[in-house]
C-alpha cells in the first residue's frame, strides 16, 4: 500500500463526515423546525412583510376619507387618520400592537390577504394591496357624537332603525390613533382607559335606566299606570351611605306609574314589579341578557365575556329592579333596546360595513346586511312605551332632549358603579315612514342626566337629519 | 526458464483516474444556464444590469481557463475546475446581489484568480522551486506577518475591527491568505524529509528524547508560535484554528500515527479552555454559541439572524434578490453560506456543500496518484484539507454546530486575497492531478 | 415587476439547482465507490516481494512484485501464494510469515534449500527490510510497509 494512503483516506472521510454534518444542522434550521425562527417577534422578516402590506383606505357612509395608507418611497407604509372625529370608531392599527375596533374588526378585508395575494407575497413579496371598505358611520352624525362627548368620559351610539346601520360611535376620552406606537404603553396604563371601546367593550349597571324593561313587563302583564302611588319620590338604599332616588331632585309626592318612569324615579317600580311577579321578571331579564349577546356584525373578537346570570327570586328582585345587581350591559346594548322600542318590539342587528372595494376593482360592493331580527316584545307593548317615553321628553327628566319640529321620545336612569355615579340617557327619533333612529348615550362621574339628555337630543338631531336626507 | 504463473500485483494500488468524458463540461454547462437565469431575476428585482457584466467576466474566465488548462497541462481533472468555477460564479452572483457596488472589483480579483491558476499549473519547475526555497517563503511569510501586526490596517475603517489587511488606497490584501500558501509549502517539504523519522518505531519504542530533537519539535514551536501571534496579537480566531488544523493534518498523515491526532485534540480542548478565560473574544464566540437566545439583540445578534436565514428559506429558498439576508453583519464575507440558505434554500445549501464534497474527493484522489511520493502528497493533502477545513468552519458556525470563527467560504465569499490564494492552490492540485503513474 | 416572469425564473433555476445537486451527488458517490473498490481491491499487503536480478554488487529489479501477506508460501505447487514453475524449486518450498511482531524465514524441507542473503538457512530465521531471499533461481527482496 502507498505510504500516505490510509492516512489521507481517513482525513477525507472526517471531513465529509463534517459536510454531512453540516447539511444535517442546516436541514434542521431550514426543514425540521423553521417556524421556531420564522414566528419569533424578533424575526425581522415579518416586520418586512407587515411593513409593505398596502392596507385599505376606510370612508365614510357619506364618502369622507377616514383612514388610508401612505407609501414612502422604501415601500415602507404608515397609516395616517385625517378625520379626528371619527379616532373613536375607527380604533387603531399598528404592526407592533394588533389593531382594534373598526380596524380590528375587518382588518382581514383591510389587509387583502387572498389566496392569491398572500401567495404571491410569500413567494415574490409583492405588496398586497388590500381592500378599501366604506362604513356605515355618517360624518354628520359622528361629529356630532365626538363634540358632545369631548371632555366628557363615556360613551354614545347612534344606530339607524330598522335596518341597523351604525351612524356614530364614541368613546371618550379619546386617542390619537396616529400615534398609537409612540403612545401604546402610556395609554395601556393609564387610570382612564382610553384604549378600552366603552361603548362596545365594557359593561355598565342599568340603574335606573332598567325602567323600560321594568315598564315592558308591567305593560304585558296590564299593571295600572295612572294609579296614584305613596312616597314614589323616596330613595332606595343601596348600601349605608348610598341610595339612588329619582333621576331630578323632587319634594315627597305620590306619582303614578307613568310619572314615576318620566322621572326615573326607583320606588314605584319595586312594588310593580311585585306585581308582575317571579316568573314574568326573570322572562324580560333573560331576554335583556339574549340582548347583550348581540354585536355589531363583525365585532365578535372585541365582544365582552357573555353574562351569565342565574334565577332571580322575588325576594332578590329589588336589587335587580334598582339595576344595580348583576344586569349589566353595554351602551351598545342600551341603543339595541331602544331600537327595538322605536322597531315595534323587534331588536335590530347592528352593522357597521356598508361595502368593499377590491383592489383594482371600480365598483364598491355592497357588503351582505344581517338580515336576522329578533323578537322582543309585542308591537303594542313597545308602541305603548314609545309614547311613554315621549311623555317623559315632554314632560319628564329627559326633557333637555326635545328638539322641536322632530318627534323625540326618552328616557335618562342613574346607575353607581363602585359609589361613583353614573348618567343614562336613551332616546329615539322617526323620520319619515319607518325610518327612525336610536341613540344610547352614558357619562361617567355624573349624576347630571339633564347633560345626558342634552347631549342624547343633539345626537338624535343629527341622526333625524342624516335619515331626512336620504329619504326626503 | 521459468514463467511466472502467480498474479502478480499490478502497480502498487495505483487509484483509477477515469473520469467520464463529459462530466465536467456538462457541469460547468449546467452551472452557467442557472447562473444566466438567476442574473435575469436579479436584473428584474433589483433593476441593476451590472450583474451582466460579472456574468461575461465569469464566461470568459471559465471557457479560456477550460481551454487553456488543457492546452497548458495535459490531463488534469476537469472536476476539479469545473467545481471552483461553479462556485466561484455562484459567489460572484450573490456579491452582485448583495452589493451591488463590490460586484466588479470581485469580478477583477476573480480574473487575477484565474491568472493565479494558470500560472501554479504551468510555472516552470514550481514544486521543486518551492521545495528548494522553502526557508525563504518562510522567512518571506513571518515577515509578512510580522508587517500585519506592525502595519495592518482594516479597509472597513473601524478602529475596534482586527487591522488584518496590509496595503494603500483601494488595494488592500490579507497576508494571512498567503501565508497559508506559504506554511501549507513549507510543512510539505519539511515532513517529506522528516517523515522517515516520524515513521520510524525509535520514536515511540526507545528513545524518548526523540520527541525534544529539533527536527521534530522545530515545526511544533513554530506552528504554535505562529498560531498564538495571530491569535493574541491579530484576534483572528479563525485563521489561528484553521493552521493549527492544517498543521495537525499534515503531522498525521506524515507520521501516520494516530497519536498525533489524540494529542491535537488534547490540545486544542486545553488551548480551548485556556483561550476562553483568556481573550474576551473567545469567550464571546463560545457563550453565544452555547445559548445565543438569552441575547439575540446584541452579542448573539449575527448567529440567530444567521439562523433565520436557514428558516426564512425553507427547502427551495426565497429567489436571489427576494430574501432579506443582509439583517446579517457581513452576509457578503463570512456569512454568504447564510445568504445562499435564504436564497436558495436547503437545496442551495446542500448543493454547496456537494460541490466541496466533489473538490474534496477528487483532491484526495489526487494525493492518491502521487504514488506515495511524500511532497507531493503533502502538498495535495495540505492545500485540499485547507480549503475543506475552512468551510467547514465556516459553515459549521453559520449552523451553530461549533463556535462562529471568522473566515471566508473558499471561492465563494468576497475577498479578493482569499479567492486568488484559492485559485493558486486548485492551481497546484491540478498540476499534481496530471502526473502519470 | 413583472411577477409571472419572475415565477417561472424561480422555477427554472429550482429545477437546475436540483439537477446539478443531483449530478455532484453521483460524482461524490462514484468517487467514494471507487475508494471503497481500492480499499477493498488492496486489502493491506503487508509488503511486497521484489523480484530482483543481481548486477554486480547490486540488485536490480525485474519489475515484478508480489505482494506479502501474513503466511506468504512459496514453491511449485499451484496452492502456494506465490507459485514458481521452476524445476529446481520444491512444490512447498519456503514460507514467510509474521509471528509476534516478527517477519521468520522458514525452509519446508526443500531439496535445493532457501538462502537468505546467499546464506543458506537451517532453521527459521528473522528477515527485515531490504534482505534478500532466494528461492531456486528466483531472488526477491523483502519491502516491508510500516
Amino acid at each position: 500500500m502507498v505510504p500516505f494512503a490510509r492516512e489521507s483516506q481517513r482525513i477525507m472521510l472526517a471531513i465529509l463526515v463534517g459536510f454531512i454534518v453540516i447539511a444535517i444542522g442546516a436541514f434542521q434550521w431550514a426543514v425540521i423546525m423553521p417556524d421556531s425562527l420564522n414566528t419569533r417577534d424578533d424575526n425581522p422578516r415579518a416586520v418586512e412583510r407587515e411593513r409593505r402590506i398596502v392596507r385599505g383606505d376606510i370612508y365614510s357612509a357619506d364618502g369622507l376619507l377616514l383612514a388610508h395608507t401612505d407609501v414612502n418611497d422604501a415601500g415602507i407604509v404608515t397609516r395616517q387618520y385625517s378625520v379626528a372625529e371619527a379616532w373613536p370608531g375607527l380604533g387603531y392599527y399598528s404592526m407592533v400592537r394588533g389593531a382594534a375596533r373598526i380596524e380590528g374588526a375587518f382588518d382581514t378585508i383591510l389587509r387583502g390577504d387572498s389566496a392569491e395575494a398572500a401567495l404571491s407575497n410569500r413567494l415574490l413579496h409583492t405588496p398586497i394591496q388590500g381592500t378599501n371598505i366604506r362604513v356605515t358611520l355618517d360624518s354628520a352624525v359622528q361629529r356630532m357624537v365626538s363634540e358632545r362627548l369631548d371632555g366628557q368620559a363615556g360613551a354614545a351610539v347612534a344606530i339607524s332603525i330598522p335596518d341597523g346601520r351604525m351612524l356614530g360611535i364614541s368613546s371618550a376620552p379619546v386617542f390619537d390613533p396616529n400615534s398609537i406606537d409612540a403612545d401604546y404603553e402610556r395609554l395601556r396604563e393609564d387610570a382612564a382607559m382610553q384604549l378600552l371601546d366603552r361603548a362596545t367593550e365594557r359593561r355598565y349597571p342599568l340603574g335606573t335606566a332598567i325602567q323600560p324593561v321594568l315598564m315592558i313587563a308591567s305593560l304585558l302583564t296590564g299593571q295600572p299606570l295612572d294609579a296614584m302611588i305613596d312616597n314614589a319620590t323616596e330613595p332606595v338604599d343601596l348600601s349605608d351611605a348610598l341610595s339612588i332616588g329619582c333621576a331630578v331632585r323632587l319634594p315627597a309626592l305620590s306619582l303614578t306609574l307613568r310619572e314615576a318612569f318620566a322621572f326615573a324615579c326607583p320606588t314605584p317600580f319595586i312594588g310593580a314589579t311585585n306585581a308582575v311577579g317571579e316568573t314574568a321578571m326573570n322572562t324580560i331579564f333573560e331576554q335583556v341578557d339574549a340582548l347583550t349577546a348581540v354585536r355589531i356584525s363583525g365585532y365578535e373578537s372585541a365582544a365582552p365575556a357573555a353574562q351569565i346570570r342565574g334565577y332571580t327570586p322575588i325576594e332578590g328582585m329589588e336589587a335587580v329592579v334598582t339595576g344595580q345587581a348583576d344586569l349589566t350591559v353595554s351602551p351598545l346594548a342600551m341603543a339595541i333596546l331602544t331600537g327595538a322600542i322605536v322597531n315595534d318590539g323587534n331588536t335590530p342587528v347592528p352593522f357597521m360595513l356598508d361595502a368593499t372595494l377590491a383592489p383594482g376593482a371600480s365598483t364598491w360592493v355592497h357588503a351582505p346586511r344581517p338580515t336576522r331580527t329578533i323578537a322582543f316584545t309585542t308591537a303594542t307593548t313597545a308602541r305603548r312605551l314609545q309614547d311613554l317615553m315621549r311623555y317623559n321628553v315632554v314632560n319628564g327628566a329627559a326633557q333637555n332632549a326635545a328638539r322641536p319640529n322632530i318627534d323625540i321620545g326618552g328616557h335618562v336612569g342613574l346607575a353607581y358603579v363602585d359609589g361613583r355615579p353614573m348618567s343614562w340617557f336613551i332616546g329615539f327619533v322617526t323620520a319619515s315612514g319607518r325610518q327612525a333612529g336610536a341613540v344610547a348615550i352614558l357619562l361617567e362621574d355624573t349624576s347630571d342626566t339633564g347633560l345626558a339628555a342634552d347631549i342624547g337630543g343633539d345626537i338624535l338631531a343629527a341622526v333625524h337629519a342624516s335619515l331626512l336626507a336620504e329619504n326626503p | 526458464m521459468s514463467t511466472l504463473s502467480a498474479v502478480p500485483l499490478a502497480a502498487p494500488a495505483v487509484v483509477q483516474t477515469r473520469q467520464p468524458r463529459h462530466s465536467a463540461l456538462y457541469l460547468l454547462v449546467l452551472a452557467g444556464v442557472f447562473l444566466v437565469v438567476n442574473a435575469l431575476q436579479v436584473t428584474l428585482v433589483t433593476g441593476n444590469p451590472r450583474v451582466w457584466l460579472g456574468i461575461a467576466t465569469w464566461i470568459a474566465c471559465t471557457g479560456i481557463g477550460w481551454i487553456l488548462t488543457r492546452r497548458l497541462l495535459a490531463g488534469t481533472d476537469r472536476l476539479i475546475f469545473a467545481t471552483c468555477m461553479v462556485m466561484s460564479g455562484w459567489g460572484l452572483l450573490m456579491i452582485y446581489r448583495l452589493l451591488p457596488n463590490f460586484g466588479d472589483r470581485q469580478a477583477v480579483w476573480l480574473v487575477v484568480g484565474t491568472v493565479a491558476m494558470l500560472t501554479a499549473l504551468r510555472f516552470p519547475d514550481l514544486l521543486g522551486r518551492m521545495r528548494r526555497y522553502r526557508y525563504s517563503i518562510l522567512l518571506g511569510g513571518t515577515l509578512l506577518l510580522l508587517a500585519t501586526i506592525l502595519f495592518g490596517t482594516n479597509p472597513s475603517g473601524f478602529a475596534s475591527a482586527p487591522a488584518l489587511w496590509l496595503g494603500t488606497g483601494s488595494v488592500f490584501f490579507q497576508p494571512s491568505e498567503l501565508l497559508k500558501i506559504v506554511l501549507v509549502v513549507f510543512l510539505a517539504s519539511y515532513l517529506a524529509e522528516q517523515y522517515p523519522v516520524l515513521r520510524s518505531a525509535a520514536l515511540f519504542e526507545r528513545k524518548r528524547r526523540l520527541f525534544l530533537a529539533p527536527r521534530i519539535a522545530g515545526p511544533v514551536v513554530l506552528m504554535w508560535g505562529i498560531c498564538v501571534v495571530i491569535l493574541v496579537w491579530q484576534r483572528d480566531l479563525g485563521t489561528a484554528i484553521l493552521f493549527f488544523a492544517l498543521f495537525v493534518c499534515l503531522l498525521y498523515v506524515a507520521s501516520g500515527s494516530n497519536w498525533v491526532l489524540v494529542a491535537a485534540a488534547g490540545l486544542i480542548l486545553a488551548a480551548g479552555a485556556v483561550a476562553y478565560f483568556l481573550f474576551d473574544v473567545v469567550q464571546l464566540r463560545v457563550d453565544i454559541w452555547v445559548n445565543p437566545w438569552i441575547d439575540p439583540d446584541n452579542r448573539a445578534y449575527q448567529i440567530v439572524q444567521s439562523l433565520m436565514t436557514f428558516s426564512a428559506g425553507g427547502v427551495f429558498g426565497q429567489g436571489i434578490g427576494l430574501g432579506y439576508p443582509s439583517y446579517v453583519p457581513v452576509i457578503h464575507s463570512d456569512f454568504m453560506f447564510a445568504a445562499i440558505a435564504e436564497e436558495f434554500g436547503f437545496l442551495g445549501v446542500i448543493t454547496v456543500i456537494a460541490l466541496l464534497m466533489v473538490l474534496v474527493s477528487r483532491s484526495f484522489r489526487i494525493a492518491a496518484l502521487q504514488q506515495g511520493k511524500p511532497y507531493q502528497t503533502l502538498l495535495a493533502v495540505g492545500f485540499c484539507s485547507l480549503i475543506a477545513v475552512q468551510s467547514l468552519m465556516i459553515m459549521g458556525g453559520v449552523v451553530k454546530i461549533i463556535p462562529l470563527t471568522g473566515v471566508t467560504l473558499p471561492f465563494i465569499s468576497y475577498g479578493g486575497s482569499s479567492l486568488v490564494v484559492s485559485f493558486f492552490m486548485v492551481g497546484i492540485l491540478l498540476r499534481l492531478s496530471a502526473v502519470k503513474g | 415587476m413583472n411577477i409571472e416572469l419572475i415565477t417561472l425564473l424561480r422555477a427554472i433555476s429550482g429545477v437546475l439547482l436540483f439537477t446539478l445537486l443531483l449530478a455532484l451527488m453521483w460524482l461524490v458517490w462514484r468517487d467514494l465507490k471507487a475508494t471503497e473498490q481500492q480499499v477493498s481491491s488492496g486489502r493491506r499487503p503487508l509488503g511486497r516481494l521484489t523480484v530482483v536480478e543481481p548486477v554486480g554488487k547490486t540488485f536490480i529489479p525485474t519489475g515484478q512484485i508480489y505482494p506479502l501477506l501474513t503466511v506468504t508460501t512459496i514453491g511449485r505447487s499451484p496452492g502456494s501464494t506465490i507459485m514458481i514453475d521452476d524445476s529446481f524449486v520444491s512444490s512447498e518450498h519456503a514460507v514467510i510469515a509474521m509471528r509476534g511482531g516478527q517477519w521468520w524465514l522458514e525452509d519446508r524441507g526443500s531439496r535445493n534449500g532457501t538462502q537468505l542473503n546467499d546464506m543458506t538457512i537451517a532453521q527459521p530465521v528473522i528477515v527485515t527490510n531490504g534482505d534478500i531471499v532466494c528461492v531456486g533461481q528466483k531472488r526477491f527482496r523483502i519491502e516491508l510497509e510500516h
